[in-house]
């Protein structure tokens, strides 16, 4: 138990009284004790702590020269010997919360010292903190200064202490992009109800589960002369020659791998089974072209509908696959097709 | 005309093998020859052998394939199991005794050749340990029916046959009690209630595939259903029979005959809500178009309950959460807020995408808790069921050994994650 944590407090060249924009390329500057609102700070510490010194630095500065900065900076904040660095609060101005999230990313890993910030929940640092660093989220206008610094201290005190922090609900900081299993005092069926019930009556409602926002992906525009076009199948079916050479497994898969079609008209029973551990193999493995089709794209080239069948063939499986991996695996299959002469991917999936 | 389904309870702290059946004083003495003689009298099956497994002991179940809770119809219409045990009259009305607190299990083994999903999937019970919070009926006092294949049984017609005697004991066994006065008795009864509290309904996606991923309503399997409307009366009787060996997943029948949220409505019904009906559904309807037949079919049997509102259950995963996020998408489309509870795929602490599937629609999510905890599970003193087991995915291994077990190796996991109260909570 620390007596009196030594907070190391990083703050911008407008906080620590320089100037505004005018003044943002002010050099890393070190000074003992606290500025501007490192005065709050020791005051709302009263006694559990102390800023033994704040590091500023000019936004546009830092901004420009953001390896330099950080490295000068990290060699003033050791000098210091805090238990704690602090930066921030930095509301919501982008370029001061991207440095706050540099100085405690590096002061967590080249330091070795606890690191936290308070910033607005839509400032561009907030992103820039990613896993590794807590941040505190505060309102975003200097009004909100006094809570701001209230709310990361809680959360820098425990941190300083070597405590064991909860989940971001019950500490105060924002959800960093993990997820673990605590047990509920409430019953499931109970808190299933309770929701609906305060979606009915239009309160307001907390989700249990935030589902990320995914990338979007614009499709890109149709084939217009199919004729001309060579055609490939990938599938995430589990597809495999038998005896499944590449290993891959029926569920939680991670690889993928390339059959040859080159001079196969059409794929009789024998040629490929499917390993997919997820919905019922027996007919595709009785005749394989029923997932794979290509006894028809063979059809549609011979007819001249399509230009040709690409030789190779992508193989994954699907079951219960991560969609990390799985991405991964698109986007590696998209290297591929995008080095050969294909217009377009047929995608048999189950 | 409300049904009025009257559950006698006759809790049951230990079960003992000996040469009578009879229940006295919270124990429940079982004659194994007897229930024997009873199960092998349709010659479907070679064998069968039975064990006690009490909460506590240094024991492991595996080859599990159901735990049913023995229930016997002691006056009213129909009878408990209804379609497996009896004409397939509808069932939650009269009066029901209810051996409560434990469960027969089925334990046995396939002999026939198993491809793609027509897998039996390793299911293990710890009645002890860290794992006993992992899967159901570790805190079940449980009799065991180790069942031996008729030599060269198809497994179709061997999991028929498990099935069917499984729940003949289990109603034998309660059957025990019918001259007795219950130890506790409940009275299920959707009466009148204020008209102005919210409506809300229960929707219960079951799992069906194929054999070995089955649900059955009135001894018929959901293949070719549509959404169907069901008291939950009907399924306290055991209307609904579980047949799913997805064992990360599958809904043992002890549980579709005592779902939480059918509790939690019943519970509140007249309180802060009217529990204004209850449908049931399969996920993993065979394409698109049936999915958003289904998913539609459910909104507007919500809608002609005159649903306000909708809570959601589901035995299922990968394909078939399509089916409950485009039931969820249609209900709120409808006008019915739907919560929904699901379990999720991202494991713990690697940041992984929580869902298979979502919908815009569906911004109040209960959680369940996340797959893929590994489990120090230790040493036991004794297995029931075979001793080698083959875990899914993984290698033969000796079930009496200590070994790190996947969440997913656990009997029931999802479903003893909702009712041990896990949740997923962002970090």
């Amino acid at each position: 138990m620390i007596e009196k944590v030594r907070i190391v407090h990083y703050i911008n060249q407008f906080f620590a009284g320089d100037g505004g924009e005018e003044k943002s390329d002010q050099p890393v500057t070190s000074h003992e004790g606290p500025i501007g609102p490192g005065l709050l700070v020791d005051k709302i510490l009263g006694g559990r702590g102390e800023v033994v010194g704040t590091i500023y630095c000019g936004d546009s500065l830092f901004a420009k020269e953001e390896e330099r900065c950080t490295a000068e900076a990290i060699s003033l904040i050791k000098g210091f010997s805090p238990d704690l660095v602090l930066s921030g609060p930095a509301f919501n101005a982008g370029r001061y919360g991207l440095a706050c999230a540099a100085i405690c990313l590096a002061a967590i890993e080249e330091v070795g010292v606890p690191a936290v910030t308070s910033m607005y929940p839509e400032n561009p640092g907030v992103r820039a903190c990613g896993k590794r660093v807590y941040v505190v989220p505060g309102g975003d206008t200097v009004a909100d200064m006094e809570e701001a610094i209230e709310n990361v201290l809680r959360l820098g005190l425990k941190l300083a202490q070597g405590e064991a922090i909860g989940n971001a609900e019950e500490e105060g900081y924002i959800p960093r992009g993990m997820r673990y299993n605590e047990i509920s005092e409430v019953p499931t069926s109970q808190r299933a109800v309770d929701l609906v019930l305060k979606k009915i009556a239009g309160e307001t409602y907390e989700t249990e589960l935030e589902v990320p926002r995914l990338e979007e992906i614009a499709p890109p525009a149709p084939i217009t002369d199919l004729g001309k076009a060579v055609i490939a199948i990938v599938s995430e079916g589990g597809m495999v020659p038998v005896g499944n050479p590449d290993r891959l497994t029926g569920s939680r898969n991670k690889n993928w791998a390339k059959y040859s079609l080159a001079g196969k008209d059409s794929l009789p029973v024998g040629t490929f089974i499917s390993i997919h551990g997820g919905f019922n193999t027996v007919f595709v493995n009785e005749d394989p072209d029923r997932m794979l089709a290509v006894d028809a794209l063979r059809r549609l080239e011979r007819e001249g509908e399509i230009a040709g069948l690409h030789d190779d063939f992508l193989s994954t499986c699907g079951n219960g696959g991560s969609f990390e991996t799985m991405d991964g695996i698109g986007r590696a299959w998209a290297k591929e097709i995008k080095a050969s002469d294909i217009s377009g991917v047929v995608l048999p999936a189950t | 005309m409300s049904m009025r389904l009257e559950m006698g309870m006759f809790p049951v702290s230990e079960v003992v093998l000996g040469d009578r059946t009879v229940y006295r004083g919270g124990t429940l003495t079982v004659d194994p020859a007897e229930l024997r003689e009873l199960v092998l009298l349709d010659g479907n099956l070679g064998d069968v052998s039975f064990h006690t497994a009490k909460p506590g002991e240094s024991v492991r179940i595996t080859n599990v394939l159901d735990a049913v809770e023995p229930l016997f119809k002691v006056s009213g219409p129909s009878c408990a199991f209804p379609g497996f045990l009896g004409p397939a009259k509808t069932a939650g009305e009269g009066r029901t005794h209810k051996l409560a607190g434990m469960c027969v299990i089925s334990s046995t083994y396939f002999v026939g050749p198993m491809t793609g999903i027509m897998t039996y999937r390793e299911g293990i019970i710890d009645m002890t340990g860290p794992g006993g919070r992992y899967c159901t009926n570790s805190e079940t006092v449980n009799l065991v029916a180790r069942y031996k294949p008729i030599d060269g049984i198809s497994n179709r017609a061997h999991d028929d046959a498990v099935r069917l005697a499984t729940l003949k004991i289990a109603s034998h066994l309660a059957e025990c009690t019918v001259s007795m006065e219950p130890v506790q008795l409940e009275t299920f009864e959707l009466g009148d209630a204020d008209p102005a509290l919210p409506r809300v309904v229960f929707v219960d996606q079951v799992m069906h595939q194929a054999s070995m991923v089955q649900t059955f309503l009135y001894g018929k399997d959901l293949d070719d259903s549509l959404p169907t409307l069901i008291h939950p009366n009907e399924m306290f009787d055991g209307a609904v029979v579980g047949a799913n060996y997805k064992t990360q997943q599958k809904v043992p029948t002890y549980i579709h005959c005592n779902m939480p949220l059918a509790y939690e409505l019943y519970r509140r019904h007249g309180v802060d809500l009217q529990f204004s009906g209850t449908i049931i559904t399969r996920g993993h309807r065979n394409n698109q178009a049936l999915k958003e037949r289904s998913a539609h079919y459910v909104a507007k049997l919500a809608r002609l309950l005159n649903a306000d509102g909708a809570v959601l259950a589901f035995e299922g995963g990968g394909n078939s959460t399509v089916d409950y996020w485009l039931t969820v998408q249609a209900l709120e489309q409808t006008g019915v807020r739907a919560v929904p509870i699901i379990y999720e795929v991202g494991r713990p602490g690697t940041g992984e995408f929580p869902l298979v599937f979502h919908v815009p629609e569906a911004n109040a999510i209960v959680s369940k808790g996340m797959q893929g905890d590994r489990i120090k599970a230790p040493e036991m003193a004794r297995v029931v069921g075979s001793q080698m087991v083959q875990l899914y995915g993984g290698g033969e291994r000796d079930a009496k050994e200590a070994f790190t077990m996947a969440s997913s190796d656990y009997y029931a996991n999802e479903w003893a994650m909702d009712l041990n109260r896990f949740t997923g909570k962002a970090y």
